[in-house]
């Protein structure tokens, strides 16, 4: 199957465990008992098999759940295998991570081995502890700013994602200030939130006119302070839609399926937005990944992602929208895109600013 | 205009993105943007921009 050569991993060492109890996360309510470390075996398989796939050019974004709660150690195993498999600098790894267990021998060790970083951090004092608790339930806002601070020292300036809900629409100003002011932040995103399946929190759910309200009032924010080294993704996204390119963010280029996920049992799925039954591709205990990633079941989802273009007959920011992210869509991945309205508002607004900037030029 | 050397810099940064894909060639290819096809095309995760970029 063409691209399975060029695919990105995402990888679960944990899978869903986590040290905070974020309310809105899709995986509160699933199992956090017991901590499951993916197996040296496993680890070995996938780098070895990973490498034969992409023997010279390879991404590995190490997510979780929270990341580094496999323990450093288990990192450190990785890094090694990787550093026999592949030539220097032929491996970029990312990891995601609330930073709350981040201290100095982390930030070192992520710095030396060229890791980039991104936090989940969803703004200010308030906007981040509305949901994102400890165990015991308390706003772990200060236990990621400690994590961040030492990551700076380190000489890491991270990247942040942040969560946005129905209760936080009204802070966009103030958590758009904090992040480009307090934390002097280069550069950010913002995941909306939605629940399509109408679990317990769904009614955090950002509707379609709320979310381009919301990403308008920060499209203005940024036109406003002007500062060229500001790189918030959803505006880089419009942006790229509105001049006609391909959006580098998946959400937007059509790419749904051309990544896979590996979960700490071995077990493969496209994403961790469809971690379930349906959507396994295979286990690295029963076949190899490149068997896996050429198969049946991730032709299926790849072409239930193409039906749902469907949709977009007519549209004229098809290019740029590719029908949205696979798990915003209605109905399942062969839907229509949520925020479709949204997107399109969006997209030619910027398109007009873009050529009143480009009338002035000429 | 407000925001021109912001909007200019992002322009810069999308100019070397292959054009959008027509909706006819994305339902019935398997995903013709592969041969233009790169790492920073990354999934959301991948929106991780900080160290490591430059050595890449």
């Amino acid at each position: 199957m063409k691209g399975v050569n060029k695919m990105i991993a995402i990888v679960k060492p944990i899978g869903n465990f986590c040290n905070l109890r974020c309310s809105y996360c899709f995986y509160h309510e699933k199992d956090q008992g017991s901590l499951f470390v993916m197996s040296d075996g496993i680890l070995t398989k996938f780098l070895s098999q990973y490498k034969e796939l992409r023997p010279e050019k390879a991404t590995i974004i190490w997510h979780g759940g929270e990341p580094t709660l496999a323990g450093i150690q288990f990192y450190r195993k990785a890094i090694a295998l990787e550093k026999k498999l592949w030539a220097p600098n032929q491996v970029r790894n990312l990891i995601q991570t609330n930073a709350t267990t981040i201290n100095s021998e982390w930030a070192v060790f992520l710095e030396e081995n060229n890791f980039g970083v991104g936090v989940s951090l969803d703004g200010c004092r308030e906007s981040h502890g509305l949901y994102r608790h400890t165990v015991k339930g308390e706003n772990s806002f200060d236990l990621t700013m400690h994590g961040i601070e030492v990551l700076k020292q380190a000489g890491i300036n991270p990247g942040y994602i942040q969560t946005v809900t129905k209760a936080k629409l009204g802070a966009a100003i103030k958590d758009f200030d904090f992040f480009h002011e307090s934390l002097e932040a280069s550069h950010w995103s913002y995941n909306v939130f939605l629940d399509l399946n109408n679990g317990a929190m769904s009614e955090l759910n950002v509707s379609p006119d709320a979310w381009y309200d919301y990403v308008n009032t920060i499209i203005n924010l940024w036109l406003a302070n002007d500062d060229p080294k500001l790189i918030i993704r959803e505006v880089e996204t419009i942006v790229q839609g509105a001049s006609g390119k391909t959006c580098r963010a998946c959400r937007n280029n059509g790419s749904c399926g051309h990544y896979f996920c590996l979960e700490p049992d071995g077990t493969i799925y496209p994403c961790d937005r469809f971690i379930n039954k349906e959507y396994c591709w295979g286990s690295l205990s029963d076949d190899n990944l490149e068997i896996i990633l050429a198969g049946e079941k991730r032709r299926f989802f790849l072409q239930e992602n193409r039906k749902s273009y469907e949709n977009c007959v007519g549209c004229n920011w098809f290019t740029a929208c590719h029908n949205g992210c696979g798990s915003h869509r209605v109905g399942g991945l062969s839907g229509k895109f949520y925020y479709c309205k949204s997107m399109k508002l969006l997209f030619g607004k910027m398109a007009e600013t873009i050529e009143e900037f480009r009338s002035e030029r000429r | 205009m407000a925001g021109a050397k912001t909007l200019e810099a992002s322009l810069n940064r999308a100019k070397d993105l292959p054009r959008g894909t027509m909706l006819a060639a994305s339902c019935t290819q398997e995903w013709d943007q592969w041969q233009n096809w790169d790492d920073t095309m990354s999934p959301e995760w991948g929106d991780v921009r900080a160290g490591g970029q430059d050595n890449w």
